[in-house]
């Protein structure tokens, strides 16, 4: 008898500058992927973003957004918890640690800690610790570049200073996953501008090097190039009367693309597949997730 | 807006929006006012470093700026050196602090992003403050995942610090922590921890706590004195936002919470308002006025949702930036920034 195999599950981790596009690339990529699939948006922290941005109520436990797509927010103290849980098997003894002053204060600094469960939360179905969490695509809106890096980089910090006992364990078997092609994917949304444009090509390289894989980078906010070479022509050809004032705007139009081309290039040669992804011009930020969505197709 | 009580203007925001680019516009603002001022820049674009020839050695700086009537001063922070010159200045005259340097623990805590930043911004402006010598200091505030990390960092460093908890950790260092009379709870907290992380990691950190115990008390006074002078009268808020109806809605929320706290916000600067180059339509029909329209309808429409929900902030100025086609990476372009400042709302 043919025996269906199952899929394995598949993270993507989504991070870039701040105010890039993140989490915009993040909503139109999980519905993308809930056409065929069942899909868990995820986003980091103590707030929601999506929640204002769709009007619903966003929590740790995942909600239901639409067909295949549930949404869900993680907190390091949520994912640390259920961590806890996990080992301890008794909520009395969760609470005496959780409830006290000193361990409250540990864990809000000691870094590592918290990161290292949300890691370990986002792994938790492949590893198979913890609750199921049964979807064949986690999509993470992650943290922008130098917080993200922070995370990824806290396994690796905890395995060099600590060797032994539980955690010691569990922090191998994320940085074994973090580290698996098959399993996890990092996508950089950047702009092509300068400043975007140079960390995304850093942060490609710092992924290299901690995780061993070659993120994709997709270019956010692109002007219509051939749109604008187009009025171009149309102001040079014969016949058509174009006042000085237009002149100008197309100028200043045709420069803006060509320093975006710039920008495009420069991060071309870091992912030659890179995506583009046109700059919308709305105000409603459903139709611009909607737009960037079908750019993904 | 700033007036003259303000001796510090905070800038903050979340990642990305432009607080390095505005506060130090507000620094050449100042400076052209005729002030002494000293901006504290964290991670500023290479290129405007560069064109300062700002050094990240945390030295404080003056910028040539003839022009001005006043002075521009600048320094670039640098986390972990304010962090150890910290440590160094609190121990005790002549005490060896290379034990707590190597420990992993204070190696993190005085690298990576989780509020040792915030908390050594704070510091390296207390000090700046208490030195008198400027009229006016802005601060430039590390990226955070939410503006709001900003005021939470200080207080969760000091709560690590408390004296109580070092202290517990060096009885429990001296009696090996299972006979010691301590709180019960807290030495079944601390079994709790050993089981979910292991033995290394509870050592690393009773180490940790035994050895910083010498600059505690430094380090409890100086966070309440920064913590007064962030509340008091001389100290204003900025916060910056990007143009966007999400981005505005949550920045009201969190200005709310700001008031509720005590601080002084005074400014909301909306950064990237509308491009500072697209012309009126030109009402010619051809396809350039068809494109052109198109962008005026979609910036008009971003600022109608903008006046819908300026609308019900009160008590508050509102700064309009434009949005330029180009980087802000010299004098020249912090001042043509200056020189755009639209006030949209003033209080008085
Ligand atoms: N392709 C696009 N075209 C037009 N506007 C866009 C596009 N992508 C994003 N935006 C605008 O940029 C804003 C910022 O996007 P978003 O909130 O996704 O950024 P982010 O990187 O998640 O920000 P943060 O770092 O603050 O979390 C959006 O609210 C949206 O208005
Ligand atoms: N009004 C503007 N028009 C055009 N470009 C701008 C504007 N404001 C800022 N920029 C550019 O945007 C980029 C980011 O600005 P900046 O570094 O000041 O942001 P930030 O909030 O300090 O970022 P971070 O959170 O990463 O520290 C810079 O390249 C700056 O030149
Ligand atoms: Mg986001
Ligand atoms: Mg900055």
């Amino acid at each position: 008898m043919k025996h269906e195999e199952k899929q394995q599950q598949k993270i993507i981790f989504v991070t870039g500058k701040g105010g890039v596009g993140k989490s915009i690339f993040a909503l139109a990529l999980a519905q993308k992927y809930s056409q065929g699939q069942k899909v868990l948006l995820v986003e980091l922290g103590l707030h929601s973003f999506y929640s204002d941005f769709l009007g619903v109520s966003v929590e740790y436990q995942p909600t239901p957004l639409s067909k295949n797509l549930d949404i869900a927010l993680w907190s390091g103290a949520e994912c640390l918890k259920e961590y806890a849980l996990h080992l301890l098997k008794a909520e009395s003894l969760y609470k005496l640690f959780f409830e006290n002053r000193i361990s409250r204060a540990l864990i809000d600094v000691a870094p590592a800690l918290s990161e290292l469960a949300i890691l370990g939360k986002a792994t938790s179905g492949i590893r198979q610790v913890g609750p199921e969490l049964s979807y064949d695509v986690i999509i993470v809106d992650a943290y922008a570049t130098g917080h993200f890096m922070a995370l990824l980089r806290a396994p690796r910090g905890m395995n060099e200073s600590i060797q032994f006992g539980p955690m010691a364990e569990q922090t191998r078997t994320i940085l074994k996953t973090i580290r698996d092609p098959q399993i996890c994917e990092y996508a950089i949304v950047t702009l092509p501008e300068e400043l975007p444009a140079v960390e995304a090509e850093e942060l490609h390289q710092a992924l290299v090097s901690e995780v061993g894989l070659n993120a994709r980078i997709y270019c956010n906010k692109v002007w219509p190039q051939a749109e604008i070479l187009k009025l171009k022509k149309e102001s040079g050809t014969a016949g058509v009367r174009v006042s000085d004032a237009e002149m100008n705007f197309v100028q200043e139009l045709e420069s803006l693309v060509e320093r975006q081309q710039v920008w495009i290039q420069y991060l071309k040669q870091r992912d030659s597949n890179m995506k583009l992804i046109p700059m919308v011009f709305s105000s409603e930020p459903r139709q611009i997730v909607t737009e960037v969505g079908k750019s993904l197709l | 807006m700033i007036d003259s009580h303000t001796k510090i203007l905070v800038c903050i925001g979340s990642g990305g929006v432009g607080k390095t680019t505005i506060a130090a516009s507000f620094g050449v603002w100042g400076a052209l006012q005729g002030k002494k001022v000293l901006v504290l820049t964290v991670d500023p674009a290479k290129r405007l470093a560069t064109t300062f020839g700002l050094k990240a050695d945390g030295l404080e700086q003056r910028i040539p700026f003839p022009e001005a009537q006043g002075e521009l001063w600048a320094s670039v922070l640098n986390s972990k050196q304010i962090f150890d010159d910290f440590v160094q200045k609190a121990t005790e005259k002549g005490a060896d602090t290379s034990f707590i340097m190597k420990n992993k623990l204070y190696q993190q805590l005085s690298t990576t992003l989780s509020g040792s930043q915030e908390f050594t911004a704070l510091e390296k402006l207390y000090s700046a403050y208490e030195s008198q010598k400027y009229d006016l200091i802005i601060l430039d505030t590390p990226p955070t995942k939410h503006a709001i990390d900003f005021f939470k960092a200080p207080q969760k460093i000091s709560n690590l610090f408390s004296e109580s908890i070092a202290k517990w950790f060096k009885q429990s260092k001296a009696n090996h922590w299972a006979q010691t009379f301590i709180q019960m709870g807290t030495q079944k907290a601390l079994d709790i921890l050993q089981t979910l992380t292991g033995s290394e990691f509870v050592s690393e950190l009773r180490d940790f706590f035994s050895s910083i115990e010498t600059w505690q008390a430094r380090l409890e006074s100086r966070a309440k004195k920064i913590n007064d002078l962030l509340l008091s009268k001389e100290t204003a808020f900025n916060l910056i936002t990007a143009f966007d109806s999400a981005k505005i809605e949550e920045a009201k929320v969190f200005a709310d919470l700001m008031r509720k706290s005590g601080y002084q916000l005074k400014i909301l600067t909306i950064n990237r308002s509308f491009p500072n180059w697209l012309p009126k339509p030109f009402n010619t029909n051809t396809g350039i006025d068809q494109f052109c329209i198109k962008l005026n309808l979609y910036y008009e429409g971003r600022l109608n949702s903008f006046n819908l929900m300026t609308r019900a902030i009160k008590e508050l100025d509102i700064l309009m930036l434009p949005e330029y086609d180009h980087d802000i990476a010299d004098l020249e372009g912090l001042k043509q920034l200056v020189n755009d400042y639209k006030w949209v709302k003033n209080t008085k």
